[in-house]
């Protein structure tokens, strides 16, 4: 009995280890600095160089990623509300084409990007364009999550509302989104750590603005400098973000809300 | 109090008619029920006068005012549904103070209200509990005191028993009842259950198929259906297909020949001698007699009991009469007399039965 609950553990321990390998070997590096002799010291002094040039990019991709979720919300909410509740002609085609950019592969999303925005909307260059790109990119988190939660909110609470003399936009505000809010923040999740850490796209967007996002720092340091310390404190920082965000979630939220991810 | 009246109501659903050219008017302060089986056309009928549904014709009126194009929330109405619609995410007290502040009252009467409601439905004492923390019937009664709170014109009721058990659900039909004579208030109300409707209500409107058979109190309902449907819908009865050979309109009679057996029955409407009826004799209007007793029955005739079966309060006997089988209820302390009796040649008497004319085929 010991055996096996001992073996069961060492099971988790190695797969956990695996899982965190990424995190653990770059947090590793980011500490360990080579000094002139050839050996090797624990330091946090690359953090203290990388403040002041990474914390910018941080607190732009932070930024990309707060208003797409804000215009995903928005659009996303009201597009589920409509896709779940109502019958209408084309609802599948439409529903389809919503979640069409799914299937395209990033690179070519990206490249289809940076040819409309050159050619057509020229006005679209730099952080909007960075909006505009995530927000369609990443829409179909959100109507997939608000999706399965409109499924699972009973249309009588509308109704009960509605008969106690709230309109329809109270009933929405009062009941309807209380209730399906939990099923909400999946959504917002999936898209705040998708957009937060998104490459391809910026990549490509990024070229002729010079506006880097915080992986695209990372990215463009790793090519220019190699592994070196504080290049892995910034991809520490970088999925540390990534990690309390999820972190905190899964600890108020709970994992039950998430059971619209097992669509996409 | 209001004067509820829908006029013509139809709703289609792809080609089917769920309901269809329904006419009903509740008066004030009544407590009308409409009762049918599953799929009648009942509840759509209901939210049609909530506003929950639209219809496809018709007009809905309250008083004199035309509510037809109205949504629910400008209708003032109050509404129970049959599952437990209390908000999960607000506790009794947000609950039932919710159309009150949908309908901008000051704190003051809300707080007021909330204790008057809560004391009407006797769950003093309830406001901080979640509707999680409540048992079907206590739910049930919060989500009456929320609609008492807003006080409306007219309360409507979706099967708001049918999810509760049995016992409880005994003693909320009679508290229901009891509302209503309290307060006055117009209320309509939809079951199948034919008991809970005749238990509380003041009329009755009989539906299946999306269309209404009868409209009527319990005892017209019960004494004289007028269709096959609502005769064997109401409680239990025997059908007898037969043709009429005499009519006497002064004593308002008709005999009728049913397979060979002969009937006397009492008739209402313009029945001609050869018409098709239907007869219908309640099981519990059937007497086993003895032959000094003939003269007190207007019917008697012979039969043979095949099976007999105990039900507590009486004893369900099937006798074959001439080839036809009639159901028979013994009730009261005879009741035991019939246990053991299967073969036995009786002697049956009844005066009370009713026809229904034109119709032609058994209800199943």
């Amino acid at each position: 009995m010991l055996v096996t609950t001992s073996a069961c553990y060492l099971y988790l321990t190695i797969c956990c280890a695996i899982l965190l390998l990424p995190f653990t070997v770059t947090l590793i590096r980011s500490v360990s600095v080579a000094q002139p002799g050839g050996s090797v010291v624990f330091s946090l002094s690359a953090y203290n160089e990388i403040v002041g040039s990474f914390w910018p990019k941080i607190n732009l991709s932070l930024s990309i990623a707060l208003i797409t979720i804000a215009i995903d919300t928005l659009i996303g909410i009201p597009a589920a509300y409509a896709l779940v509740r109502y019958d209408f002609r084309g609802k599948k085609a439409l529903f389809s084409f919503l979640n069409g950019v799914w299937y395209v592969p990033g690179v070519c999303y990206a490249m289809a990007l940076v040819l409309a925005y050159y050619f057509v909307y020229k006005f679209f260059l730099g952080f909007w364009g960075y909006i505009a790109a995530y927000s369609c990119g990443f829409l179909f988190l959100m109507l997939l999550t608000c999706m399965v939660a409109f499924r699972h909110f009973d249309p009588r609470y509308e109704e009960a509302a509605r008969c106690l003399g709230a309109g329809r936009l109270r009933s929405f505000l009062h009941v309807t989104l209380p209730l399906i809010g939990p099923g909400v923040t999946a959504g917002i999740l999936l898209t705040f750590v998708l957009s937060f850490n998104e490459f391809i796209t910026a990549l490509l967007l990024a070229g002729p603005t010079r506006l880097m996002t915080a992986p695209l720092r990372v990215y463009s340091d790793i090519r220019m400098y190699g592994v070196r310390e504080t290049v892995a404190a910034e991809a520490t920082v970088l999925q540390l973000i990534s990690l309390i965000v999820v972190a905190l979630y899964l600890k108020f939220i709970g994992t039950r809300y998430l059971r619209g991810v097992i669509l996409i | 109090m209001t004067h509820v009246k829908a006029l013509n109501i139809t709703k289609r659903y792809e080609t089917v008619a769920a309901v269809n050219r329904v006419n009903l008017e509740a008066e004030d302060g009544k407590f009308v029920t409409l009762l049918g089986p599953s799929g009648c056309g009942k509840s759509t009928t209901l939210k049609i006068i909530a506003g929950l549904i639209y219809p496809d014709e018709g007009e809905i009126y309250f008083d004199d005012r035309n509510v037809t194009e109205l949504p629910p929330d400008k209708r003032n109405i109050g509404f129970v549904f049959q599952r437990i619609a209390l908000f999960p995410h607000m506790n009794v007290q947000k609950n039932i103070a919710f159309g009150l502040r949908m309908r901008r009252r000051p704190k003051e009467e809300i707080n007021r209200k909330i204790k008057e409601v809560l004391h009407i439905v006797h769950m003093d004492g309830f406001e901080k509990r979640m509707p999680s923390q409540l048992s079907g019937g206590q739910a049930q009664r919060i989500e009456i005191a929320r609609v008492l709170a807003t006080d409306p014109d007219i309360l409507l009721f979706d099967e708001p028993l049918s999810n509760i058990d049995a016992k409880l659900r005994d003693e909320l039909k009679y508290e229901i009842r009891r509302i209503q004579r309290e307060t006055g208030k117009t209320m309509i109300y939809v079951t199948h259950d034919q008991a809970e409707a005749f238990a509380i209500s003041d009329k009755i409107y009989v539906m299946n198929n999306g269309v209404l058979e009868q409209i009527g109190t319990p005892v017209e309902l019960y004494v004289n259906p007028v269709t096959p449907f609502v005769a064997s819908f109401i409680g239990s009865n025997n059908f007898l297909k037969g043709r009429v050979l005499e009519i006497d309109p002064s004593m308002n009679v008709a005999r009728v020949s049913s397979d060979g057996i002969e009937i006397e029955a009492p008739y209402s409407n313009g029945l001609r001698v050869n018409d098709q009826v239907l007869v219908c004799i309640r099981p519990e209007d059937i007497s086993i007699i003895g032959e000094g007793e003939r003269s007190r029955y207007t019917n008697v005739v012979h039969g043979k009991i095949d099976e007999s079966v105990f039900a507590g309060l009486l004893t369900r006997l099937n006798v074959d009469v001439k080839g036809i089988t009639l159901k028979i209820d013994v009730q009261g302390s005879e009741r035991f007399s019939y246990l053991n009796v299967k073969g036995k040649k009786v002697l049956l008497g009844f005066s009370k039965c009713s026809l229904i004319a034109g119709a032609t085929e058994i209800p199943a």
